[in-house]
């Protein structure tokens, strides 16, 4: 009861301030008139929490009429791509991070800082992280509202088998963790697993390997690919380690099971440990009595790659942007300033079936999260969280880039070609996708 | 019997068919070939007649490979679902209650939606939570899980197999009434003659059958050409493209790399070779299909 | 092949009767049984083969107002949204295709064979090349986003199968009935209608049999075209369940058994024409 009044309590208060703020901005004019409102994909709970949400804003803005839908999320580029040569796009779409460099140079979407004014920027500032929040940065200017990210990579430890193998504490370098991997494997049970199909996150959590390992995908600087970077041909050198050392399922069973079915895995006490994203088996439940915990991936015990390496990469997939034709681009800030606020941020707050990493300042301070997720609000109240941490791959072409990343780690797992060869081959074919993209 | 009002009256009969094709079907074929000849350049459409996009398929790497999985999905998918068809639809036609209720239940793969036809059988092949992955390993059959979807040597023709599921019954019911349309004194005539099964197969059955044999052939080539989202949705064109057909290339140069003057110029020339081969087949089996003059 | 009462002759058949079967039926079977177990059943070790403890609960989370699948995806309006277009471009199909299948089928006139091939033809070119450009024309005739649009687009793709069924299986009529007909005085379309459209209903079922499961499970045009919530059909809704809740396999195949099943009742139904018409179709002429 409590809980409930302080909210209510707090949520006068916010949209009180906001309604202040505005008049003077903007002219008196509060928002009114048609606007559409594009979902793609996400988990269960925060599909649900959205349309939740909606009906909140509705109700602070009594003269929007508001169209919101929800699509899969594997229609979501071409849906966009579609409506956006017959000027149909919606006025606000939710889209990922990793779309902004296409999207914005495609002419798709516009900045929402010259849209907002300096007032609500600077608002938005206080609200959330800005790590976060420079996540929807492109070429300088603010193009998406970031509600949360993912970050890359990490692993997930069955805790039990750790001890038993004699260890009290995750690997923390690459050396440890084929050590690791190594001493965990029993014959019906591998040491570590890591998904390797064409799914996008997969090819997301080697990226996170390669990053801080000095890797780049693309260099936007000099335009061209850089697959075969040793940052990323060592990366993937250890995915082919960790396969010869014995430690993993078989690559070919590794390149037909995803990220869900490997966390699966992980629950059934198939795999000792395994890669993946930030929330690893927290949406999915794990039978009573097994231990296990998350922690970052191990470091590389030197890295090797031509860039600076990164201690994370991170990318948000619900991350809302202005169609650069919007007919009603003042509705179309104010639902963006809308998500900025602290009680639809909360949303993120700890949900086990949502595990994202919030963007709102107060998310953080929910019992919740602190509950199922204790280290990394630790680190994020030390200022620890997002240091040294990057956003995932984005630019023009990234999805080509990608798919011919995806293809190589396939071939390399599958014991086809040798790293640097897959990598190598993979840099050409995706260098001449991109100069045809670009022109 | 054919007075000249009737074919005027004919064409006025098919005119409501000839124009919702070319409406709704040429339209947006013209729609790609105009595309295909189009520069388009960081999304926007920079000048029309080049022949880049064509250029660039040549010189593609990955279209040798995309040829010879396609051959497989089409023609491989093609003479399988005929041949088993025509083994299912023999069992099918001989009289018994097994045939006479697996002739009503045989159809049940045709009527779930693709996208559940190709998650469900994705999750039974699986190697570990699969069932018939896991019933393999318990068996002990193989040494080691056999990941049907994820070896690079298997997967085009798992997919095969997938399709078969998904198409066969079809074929098979189609085929088992025709068979059973065989006149039984032919066949009977021929059981005198002292022919055994093969020979009565090969000189009674099959001339009788030979015309719905072309024309379930033909329509399996149409089918299968135009199946997308069954081998998308199974393996997304891995492991390391060794299941990417046409139709999903062509998907994921368009939608994921947004290269879509690059997709139309690949769908253009799909279409012609594609055409070419079923009019070529149906210009030689014309008589299965068309009218044949009027009687 | 009748009548062989030798014991081994039976085994053998019901043998191959038996793997026929498995191939055809376990994935369906497979999926139902998944339907009628838990989550936490389906993701323990060992694999169960029947459900340990038989329960509704992923039928029940269909339509339970409070569960999260029921808000993201209205399955009533899905489901009279696939009826509507089904049913709609069923009838369309049906109608203009016995015309021209008519016209095809027993009417002799230039180029005849010709357009019935380039019809058929063009039932290759609905591949994934022709899903943008396709968008584009429903844009421009503003009809994205509505179900009379998918109707039509849905005839359209449907028409040229269903009249060279209807065709084939006209020709096969024969031609002296109608001629005396016409020689008593009726017209062409008198004794089309009362001499040989009766004599064609397997075909006229088949076509639509077809047609109504082409439409019912069509996905990649829907997903594209439709827009607003209720708008949408039962494959997008199924797609968007799949994709959610894709390692719960007791939700997919409750909803994948929801959706199949309104064609299995049609199918229950219309099975013994279904056979004879496409027969007609296959068979020489």
């Amino acid at each position: 009861m409590q809980m409930k009044l302080n909210r209510r309590h707090f949520l006068a208060g916010s949209t009180a301030l906001a309604s202040l703020s505005l008049l003077p901005a903007t002219g008196a004019r509060a928002a009114s008139g048609a606007l559409s409102v594009w979902k793609f994909g996400g988990t269960p709970a925060e599909v649900e929490a959205w349309p939740a949400a909606n009906a909140r804003f509705l109700a602070a803005n009594p003269g929007v009429n508001l169209d919101y839908s929800f699509f899969n999320g594997q229609i979501r580029r071409q849906k966009l791509l579609a409506a956006f040569q017959t000027n149909k796009l919606a006025d606000v779409v939710i889209a990922f991070g990793q779309d902004i460099p296409e999207f914005a140079g495609f002419g798709m979407i516009q900045p929402l800082d010259a849209l907002a004014g300096a007032d609500k920027v600077a608002q938005w500032k206080e609200r959330l992280v800005p790590e976060i929040m420079a996540d929807g940065m492109y070429d300088g200017k603010l193009y998406g509202l970031p509600t949360y990210v993912d970050m890359a990579s990490f692993i997930a430890i069955n805790t039990d088998a750790m001890k038993e193998a004699g260890f009290d504490r995750p690997p923390q370098t690459w050396t440890e963790l084929r050590e690791y991997a190594k001493a965990m494997t029993k014959p019906d049970r591998p040491g570590i697993a890591f998904p390797a199909t064409t799914a996008p996150v997969d090819i997301n959590i080697f990226e996170g390997i390669a990053y801080a390992n000095g890797g780049r995908i693309f260099d936007e600087e000099t335009g061209k690919v850089t697959l075969n970077d040793p940052g990323c041909v060592d990366a993937l050198q250890l995915y082919a380690d960790l396969i010869a050392d014995g430690s993993t399922p078989s690559g070919s069973a590794m390149t037909e099971t995803n990220f869900r079915d490997t966390a699966q895995l992980f629950g059934q006490g198939r795999a000792a440990m395994w890669i993946g994203l930030s929330w690893l088996n927290t949406p999915w439940p794990v039978p009573e009595g097994m231990h296990w915990e998350g922690a970052p991936f191990p470091r590389p015990d030197k890295p090797t790659g031509t860039f600076p390496p990164v201690a994370a990469i991170m990318d948000g997939t619900a991350v809302l942007m202005v169609s650069a034709r919007s007919k009603n681009p003042q509705a179309a800030i104010d639902y963006v300033d809308f998500w900025t606020q602290n009680e639809q941020l909360k949303v993120w707050g700890g949900n086990p079936e949502i595990a994202r990493v919030p963007a709102g300042k107060a998310a953080w301070d929910e019992p919740k999260l602190a509950e199922v997720w204790p280290n990394w609000v630790k680190a994020y109240k030390a200022g620890t969280l997002f240091e040294g941490a990057q956003a995932m791959p984005r630019f023009i072409g990234v999805s080509a880039v990608e798919s011919a990343l995806g293809g190589a780690i396939q071939q390399v797992v599958l014991g086809q070609k040798s790293a640097q060869e897959a990598l190598d081959a993979a840099t050409s074919a995706a260098q001449t996708q991109i100069d045809l993209l670009r022109g | 019997m054919n007075r000249r009002s009737d074919i005027w009256l004919a064409y006025f009969m098919i005119l409501p068919v000839v124009a919702a094709v070319l409406a709704f079907v040429i339209g947006p074929t013209w729609d790609v070939a105009t595309l295909s000849l189009t520069r388009i350049v960081m999304g926007q459409q920079r000048g029309f007649g080049t022949l880049a996009n064509f250029a660039a398929l040549l010189h593609d790497p990955l279209l040798p490979t995309v040829a010879r999985n396609t051959v497989i999905w089409i023609f491989g998918g093609t003479v399988m679902c005929v041949a088993t068809g025509l083994a299912v639809g023999m069992f099918l036609a001989v009289d018994s209650k097994l045939t006479a209720g697996l002739r009503a239940l045989i159809l049940l793969p045709w009527v779930l939606p693709d996208v559940v036809t190709a998650m469900a059988w994705k999750w039974m092949l699986h190697s570990q939570v699969g069932i018939i992955g896991d019933t393999i390993s318990r068996l002990h059959l193989t040494d080691k899980p056999i990941s049907f979807l994820g070896n690079p040597n298997l997967v085009m023709w798992v997919l095969v197999v997938i399709l078969v599921w998904r198409k066969m019954p079809l074929v098979a019911l189609i085929l088992c009434a025709a068979i059973r349309a065989v006149p039984a004194e032919q066949t009977e005539a021929s059981r005198m003659d002292g022919a055994n099964a093969l020979e009565r197969f090969r000189y009674v059955v099959l001339p009788n059958i030979a015309f719905s044999l072309t024309a379930v052939t033909v329509i399996a080539i149409i089918w299968i050409t135009a199946e997308f989202t069954l081998p998308w949705v199974a393996t997304g064109g891995g492991p390391a493209n060794s299941s990417q057909i046409m139709s999903t290339y062509i998907y994921q140069q368009s939608f994921q790399f947004f290269n879509w003057g690059g997709g139309a110029a690949m769908s253009v020339v799909n279409l012609v070779f594609l055409m070419l081969i079923v009019a070529l087949y149906l210009y030689i089996n014309r008589r299965s299909w068309a009218a044949g003059g009027e009687k | 092949m009748n009548q062989s009462a030798r014991p081994l002759y039976w085994t053998v058949m019901s043998l191959i009767g038996i793997v026929i079967a498995t191939y055809v039926l376990f994935p369906v079977f497979w999926l139902v049984l998944a339907s009628f177990k838990t989550t936490g059943e389906l993701a323990s070790l060992p694999l169960t083969f029947w459900p340990a403890k038989p329960t509704l609960e992923a039928y029940q989370a269909l339509f339970d107002s409070n569960s999260q699948s029921s808000q993201l995806l209205r399955w009533p309006t899905l489901i009279s949204n696939s009826f509507i277009v089904s049913v709609s471009s069923t009838i369309l199909v049906v109608f203009f295709g016995t015309l021209a299948g008519y016209a095809f089928g027993r009417i002799k006139f230039p180029g005849r064979d010709l357009i019935l091939g380039g019809l058929l033809i063009s039932r290759m070119f609905q591949g994934a090349a022709l899903l943008l450009p396709t968008y584009r024309l429903m844009n421009m005739l503003n009809l994205q986003d509505s179900l009379i649009g998918l109707i039509l687009l849905y005839s359209a793709f449907g028409l040229p199968f269903a009249t060279w069924i209807i065709a084939s299986s006209l020709r096969e009529i024969p031609f002296e009935l109608e001629e005396s007909a016409m020689m008593d005085g009726a017209s062409r379309l008198q004794s089309m209608t009362r001499i040989v459209l009766p004599l064609a209903t397997p075909a006229l079922i088949t076509a639509a049999m077809w047609h109504f499961v082409g439409a019912w499970s069509e996905f990649a045009f829907a997903s594209i075209l439709l827009e607003s919530a209720q708008n949408k059909t039962v494959t997008i809704g199924l797609a968007s369940f799949v994709e959610l809740f894709t390692i719960e396999f007791n939700r997919v195949g409750a909803a994948a058994t929801l959706v199949a099943l309104p064609i299995m009742v049609v199918f229950f139904f219309g099975q013994r024409y279904f056979t004879r018409g496409l027969l007609a179709g296959a068979v020489k002429g």
